[in-house]
């Protein structure tokens, strides 16, 4: 949790009229519900796996990620984040302007169909592969014929992740567009600039803060998935267990100080992200208010 | 540099923008395509820019067919509604645009094209903004920008869409003049879109005014406000007065009283409407020739007297308008019954007010009484 996420509990100076400002006992009332549930359920929690991360000290803590399976789970992890992140992010790209930009015969089709890793469970998305790609899938005697391993392998770890982390960008990237509209991009055609000249001039560098914030959004789930993932992996240690497998592992052998240094990763990834997400969408704002009010 | 349109119609699902439009505009020319919303005014503007693709019919630029060119092939400048400026780009770069993106054989040296987007700069009045974003401008220089970077491709034809559209009313007239005398400069043809008519009539050397995806009459100011053809062009371009009236043979009559046409045209006898402007009615003693009415208000507003009247017979609402000066106008008190003259008017067969049919579009009739018939 970043500081500046508790600015919203500042009393604000702003002109709140009479009749829709509370009395200052029902305020308090509600600021300390607000206040104890935050702690209860957001702050605590995160400040215990930082306390338990250093319990047995802090060269324990580094011990923990050091170990050989530690390290390949770190590695891991971030390799699927290098690969997935990129394709969702180009994908996401494609689709947001396909939707944006385009009338086509499916367009519904296709909205609700980026929508569908948000509504799915991430163990059905992990069964989903395991279903098509496994020894028992769809395609499963073929690929293994060919000795193609993806199911319990890294390739079956990048799908689930891919596929979970599916609707990030284009999610951020479709009101975006629609919101800026076309008339840019006339122009720059207009003023004879070939498609691509027009997309990297002008198209990208207007959905640039946009496309940032789902990224950070994408590579924060991409590396903290967990349902999906564990059920495509297979659990085998120094191979196919990315830092949240990893962490799963460490707590049922009991190894509870481990589990919580390595868990600190992640959390930390966590407030690097709501900073992240936080400065971002303080310069998207000002941004918008920048944007000359005609166009 | 000039353009032609033959039939061009272009249908938006069961909205039909444009229903088979010939347009020409010649080398030079500054015209004005104005219409109410929904007319077809800025569908057939970017048609012709080549931002539109017209379902059926063909565009020519200088008598070359370039209905399938795009456009960035036709040598066009296009100037946005709401200037569409580039807002991650400083103003110098938004004018550099054009000519930064052009294939790298014919391509200028930067110092080159930086010079250049600083005198188009300059010839707009922005010399000293060039490093501004667009977000820091006002509306007219915002404008202003999106013209320089229209020009800096040097384009053949100028396209305007609504180019004072989002400006205060102030600002909105100095543009005008500006953009008519940079006209005179530099001749090259132009074509604007508006719903202002005076705005069209004192920028343009044409104005084609459309109707529901149709032209309705193309023609110089004069000709638009003194022999409108149809109903709409009528209404379009000012107030009017409907009177329901008859005619028969050469006269017209109005509440029984004759009007004579000095129209050389024929036109059939039979029911028809009398179109008036307010300015064009003037007020008669009681005992003159005329439509009889009675005076319901007077109002003073500077330099025009607004009288509002009703005609004895139908009970009809006249608004008619007086310069200050006249010498009556103190006579003309509410309640007070007095003699309707019409200066100037329009007949046109009551039929004619649906969109008008071929048969009736032509005989269009001024009728004029002489200014020594009023005062004698």
């Amino acid at each position: 949790m970043s500081a500046a996420d508790w600015s919203v509990l500042r009393p604000k100076r702003s002109p709140h009229s009479l009749a829709t400002s509370e009395p200052s006992g029902v305020r308090a009332a509600l600021i300390a519900f607000a206040v104890a549930f935050a702690v209860l359920l957001l702050v605590l929690p995160l400040a215990t796996v930082f306390v338990s991360a250093f319990a047995s000290g802090i060269g324990a803590f580094f011990e923990a990620l050091s170990e050989p399976d530690a390290l390949a789970a770190v590695k891991l992890t971030l390799w699927i984040a290098a690969i997935s992140v990129p394709l969702n992010a180009v994908f996401g790209v494609a689709a947001a302007w396909a939707i944006a930009r385009f009338e086509f015969r499916g367009k519904a089709l296709l909205v609700t169909a980026i929508d569908l890793p948000l509504a799915v469970s991430p163990v059905v998305s992990g069964l989903i592969y395991v279903l098509c790609f496994g020894a028992q899938g769809v395609l499963g005697p073929w690929l293994m014929e060919h000795g193609i391993r993806i199911i319990f392998a890294v390739p079956g770890i990048v799908l689930a992740t891919t596929f979970v982390t599916f609707p990030y960008v284009a999610r951020e990237l479709i009101p975006l567009l629609e919101e800026q509209g076309d008339e840019e991009e006339q122009a720059a055609i207009s003023l004879g600039a070939s498609g691509w000249q027009m997309f990297r001039r002008i198209t990208l560098p207007n959905m640039s803060l946009g496309l940032l914030y789902g990224i950070v959004l994408l590579n924060a789930r991409a590396m903290g998935e967990f349902g999906a993932v564990s059920v495509v992996s297979g659990h085998i240690r120094g191979e196919t267990n990315t830092i949240p497998l990893h962490v799963e592992v460490l707590y049922n052998e009991y190894q509870g100080q481990a589990a919580f240094a390595v868990a600190s990763l992640l959390a930390a990834l966590a407030v690097v992200t709501l900073v992240a997400k936080r400065l971002l969408e303080n310069r998207l704002a000002r941004a918008s208010r920048n944007a000359p009010e005609n166009s | 540099m000039s353009i032609e349109a033959k039939s061009i119609t272009k249908q938006f699902g069961a909205f039909t923008a444009l229903g088979g439009v010939d347009l020409h505009v010649k080398e030079g020319d500054l015209l004005a395509l104005l219409g109410p919303s929904g007319s077809g005014k800025t569908t057939l503007l970017r048609i012709l820019a080549g931002l539109e693709t017209p379902d059926a019919g063909r565009v020519f630029i200088d008598d070359v067919d370039a209905t399938d060119h795009a456009v960035g092939d036709r040598g066009i400048g296009f100037v946005f509604q709401h200037y569409a400026l580039f807002k991650h780009m400083s103003v110098l770069e938004n004018v550099a645009f054009g000519l930064r993106v052009k294939p790298r054989r014919q391509r200028l040296a930067d110092a080159e094209i930086r010079k250049r987007a600083l005198e188009l700069l300059d010839f707009v009045q922005l010399a000293g903004l060039s490093e501004r974003m667009p977000a820091q401008l006002s509306g007219g220089q915002r404008q202003r920008v999106a013209l320089a970077r229209a020009l800096a491709v040097r384009p053949r034809v100028l396209l305007l869409d609504e180019p004072f559209g989002a400006l205060d009313a102030r600002v909105r007239k100095d543009l005008r003049r500006w953009l008519r005398k940079l006209h005179d400069e530099l001749h090259i043809t132009s074509v604007f879109v508006t719903h202002d008519q005076e705005e069209a009539l004192e920028l343009a050397d044409r104005v084609v005014v459309m109707n529901q995806g149709r032209i309705e009459q193309v023609g110089s100011t004069d000709e638009l406000y003194e022999r409108p053809a149809s109903p709409f062009i009528f209404d379009f371009l000012g107030d009017a007065n409907v009177l329901p009236a008859e005619v028969r043979g050469r006269s017209v009559f109005l509440q029984g009283a004759e009007q004579p046409i000095a129209s050389d045209a024929i036109h059939p006898s039979g029911a028809a409407d009398v179109y008036v402007r307010p300015g064009d009615l003037r007020l008669a003693d009681a005992g003159a020739a005329g439509v009889e009415v009675v005076i319901e208000s007077v109002q003073r507003t500077g330099p025009i007297v607004r009288v509002a009247a009703q005609l004895r017979g139908g009970r009809l609402p006249v608004a008619i308008e007086l310069p200050h000066l006249h010498h009556d106008v103190p006579h003309f008190v509410a309640g007070a019954a007095l003699r309707l003259r019409l200066m100037q008017f329009s007949v046109f067969p009551r039929e004619a007010r649906a969109p008008s049919p071929p048969t009736l579009a032509a005989p269009v009739l001024i009728g004029r009484e002489r200014e020594r018939e009023i005062a004698g």
